[in-house]
């Protein structure tokens, strides 16, 4: 039993995305009525809380974990998901970093079985984590067809 | 593995087609013009310039240098088996090597399509795992080369796999390249359909809709053709034909639909026969087209029962073999049986899933299950229908119907679930008004996880998706209680042995 959190810098990354969201579908009060002003401000804080608040509920709903036989994901606030994928089906693992992920030492881990329906990836893990987590799911994934 | 009657046969005739079994081959030299559709997009370009330019003899040249090109990519493109792999040469300017190792096959495919039955070919598909399954594809090789290479190729596959033992010495080894063919196995028909039962599949299944499909196109042509004429048609004209006119013209039309349904399932299908060679599963079907596809058995990875409402009604289901080969869309190598009387279904699977039992009763989820899936139908046809009924106010209430009906729907989706875990595999049931049972081998599921919405946590209820090898969706236990579904992952998951 292994569990590992995500590094705090994830947060930062999700409220940036947030916040940019937000941001794009508020735009600010430029010339109307208090009462449409007050409500865009409301409506604004709220936003911001939830750009405060949501990432880290998300992140706390994030749990990777290798048991003895399996890699299994626990994710989601909305649609809870836990997926289960043994070593010995694992064909072959991508990590990939966009430039936000670059920025803050994160990456990505893919993990990809045979079915084209396979839903494994653990976003914002510490670079160095992932290739380490990478190293340790294909020596437990062995040789051979796992077809 | 050399069979008695084979020993009794007389001497392979000629022993020098050791060497030549290695050399690689060109395709059949008819090959350059078979392939219809890139011959129809080489030729759109000479077509546009011959257009522009406005010369037939533009044109001439244009085709001719495409089938220059095509002739000489023909010239290039050899295929050779050799030590356990099919090597695939080809390209004029860039060189390119494609390489099968046998024991990566998962299904071979012969088909011959009318223009192929009349030339004597037949084009061969080799599908693998990779890329959800895009294949290697020889088109074409004379009929009896592609049926020697099929041989070729499926026992060296299963001499890979370790199916059947590798020749033990180099002299057995030789002895038996240096025979012409690999020993055909015996052939066990499972499944034989006759013409009759054709056409029932096609009066209950998905035929019918192609005929709508069928109907508009030729529709929205005479509305193009004969609208204008009619319409300057005297309406007195029509008082003539009167009722009768009309109840006949419509009798005639559901004739003609329900024919064309059945013979279009005719012609798919003739001749159709589902069985066994040794451990390979085998499927001829097709009445202009024929289609043939062999799948070995260690490559089964779902079995999959449909059974529409009036299918349920005459107690005939459909099955789909799944392997991890063959594109979603891949019609041409879909291995499956059209219709099935329901009491032949446990036969059929104890031949496709070694060691499977008879299906047992499915276990039905908890009574939260059915709110949730009548909860899930008719809020969404709620709103809907209030949305029309406010916005069209008198005729608009009619869609408030849509609630009811949304909620019989829920019933019966709610009757359609269930699952069992049975001897080493996994059965799911879903769907209303068509069931769809998938029955998963254990050791075939790649991946698995638990998904729960909001509404179905408040009902203590979560869904189980079971990921398969290939193209194919997953395998779905909807609305399980949230403990079973767990419980279920890690049987799934658990039991796979490597």
């Amino acid at each position: 039993m292994w569990t590992v959190g995500w590094g705090l810098v994830a947060l930062v990354f999700l409220a940036g995305t947030l916040l940019t969201e937000v941001l794009i579908a508020l735009p600010g009060p430029p010339r109307l009525p208090w009462p449409v002003g007050a409500a865009s401000g409301v409506l604004a804080a709220v936003a911001a809380a939830l750009v405060w608040k949501l990432p880290r509920l998300a992140f706390g709903a994030w749990r990777y974990e290798l048991t003895d036989s399996t890699l299994e994901l626990r994710r989601g606030l909305v649609v809870r998901t836990h997926s289960a994928i043994p070593y010995f089906r694992v064909q072959h693992i991508d990590i990939t970093r966009s430039p936000i992920e670059r920025a803050l030492g994160l990456s990505q881990l893919v993990v990809r079985t045979a079915a084209a329906t396979t839903d494994a990836r653990i976003p914002g893990i510490a670079a160095a984590d992932a290739e380490r987590l990478r190293d340790v799911v294909l020596a437990r994934s062995g040789r051979g067809d796992a077809v | 593995m050399a069979t008695q009657s084979e020993l009794d046969a007389p001497a392979p005739p000629a022993p020098a087609r050791a060497p030549d079994a290695a050399r690689p081959r060109r395709l059949h030299p008819a090959s350059p013009v078979l392939d219809v559709s890139t011959l129809g997009r080489q030729l759109v370009g000479p077509g546009v310039v011959a257009l522009g330019a406005g010369g037939a003899w533009v044109l001439a040249v244009g085709v001719a240098l495409v089938l220059a090109v095509r002739v000489l990519a023909w010239w290039r493109r050899t295929y050779v088996l050799d030590g356990g792999v099919l090597r695939v040469e080809s390209g004029i300017l860039v060189r390119n090597q494609q390489l099968v190792p046998c024991e990566r096959i998962q299904q071979v495919n012969l088909v011959r399509k009318l223009r192929h039955r009349s030339l004597g070919v037949a084009v061969l598909t080799v599908e693998t795992a990779v890329g959800g399954g895009a294949g290697l594809r020889l088109e074409a090789l004379a009929a009896s080369e592609a049926d020697r290479l099929r041989r070729r190729l499926l026992a060296a596959k299963s001499r890979a796999t370790g199916t059947v033992p590798a020749p033990a010495t180099a002299l057995a080894a030789a002895v038996e390249a240096s025979q012409p063919e690999p020993a055909v196995p015996a052939e066990q028909v499972v499944v034989r359909l006759t013409h009759r039962q054709l056409a029932v599949a096609g009066l209950t299944g998905a035929q019918l809709l192609v005929v709508f499909v069928f109907a508009a196109t030729v529709l929205q042509f005479v509305d193009d053709l004969a609208w204008r004429p009619l319409r300057q048609l005297d309406p007195s004209a029509l008082q003539v034909v009167g009722p009768a006119f009309f109840v006949v013209a419509a009798a005639g039309f559901v004739a003609v639909w329900l024919g064309t349904a059945a013979a279009a399932a005719i012609v798919a299908d003739s001749g159709y026969t589902l069985s066994l060679m040794g451990d390979e599963l085998h499927v001829r079907r097709g009445l202009l087209d024929r289609k043939e596809a062999t799948l070995p058995l260690a490559r089964v990875q779902a079995v999959r029962v449909a059974v529409s409402l009036p299918r349920r009604l005459l107690g005939l289901v459909s099955v789909r073999i799944d392997s991890a080969g063959g594109g979603a869309e891949a019609e041409d190598s879909r291995v499956g049986v059209p219709v099935l009387p329901a009491a032949h279904l446990d036969r059929v699977l104890a031949r496709v899933v070694p060691g499977i039992r008879p299906l047992p009763p499915l276990r039905r989820p908890p009574r939260a299950a059915l709110r949730r899936a009548v909860v899930r139908r008719v809020g969404p046809a709620a709103a809907l229908a209030v949305v029309v009924a406010l916005a069209v106010p008198p005729w608009g209430a009619l869609a408030l119907l849509a609630v009811p009906a949304a909620a019989l729907a829920g019933v019966a989706s709610y009757r359609g679930l269930g699952h069992a875990l049975d001897e080493g595999v996994l059965i799911a049931r879903s769907g209303a008004f068509i069931r769809h049972t998938v029955v998963v081998p254990l050791g075939r599921a790649q991946s698995g996880r638990v998904q729960s919405t909001p509404l179905q946590r408040r009902a203590g209820l979560a869904t189980l998706l079971v990921d398969l090898a290939g193209p194919g969706r997953p395998a779905r236990v909807v609305d399980e209680s949230a403990a079973t579904a767990e419980r279920l992952l890690v049987s799934v998951v658990g039991s796979t042995v490597p």
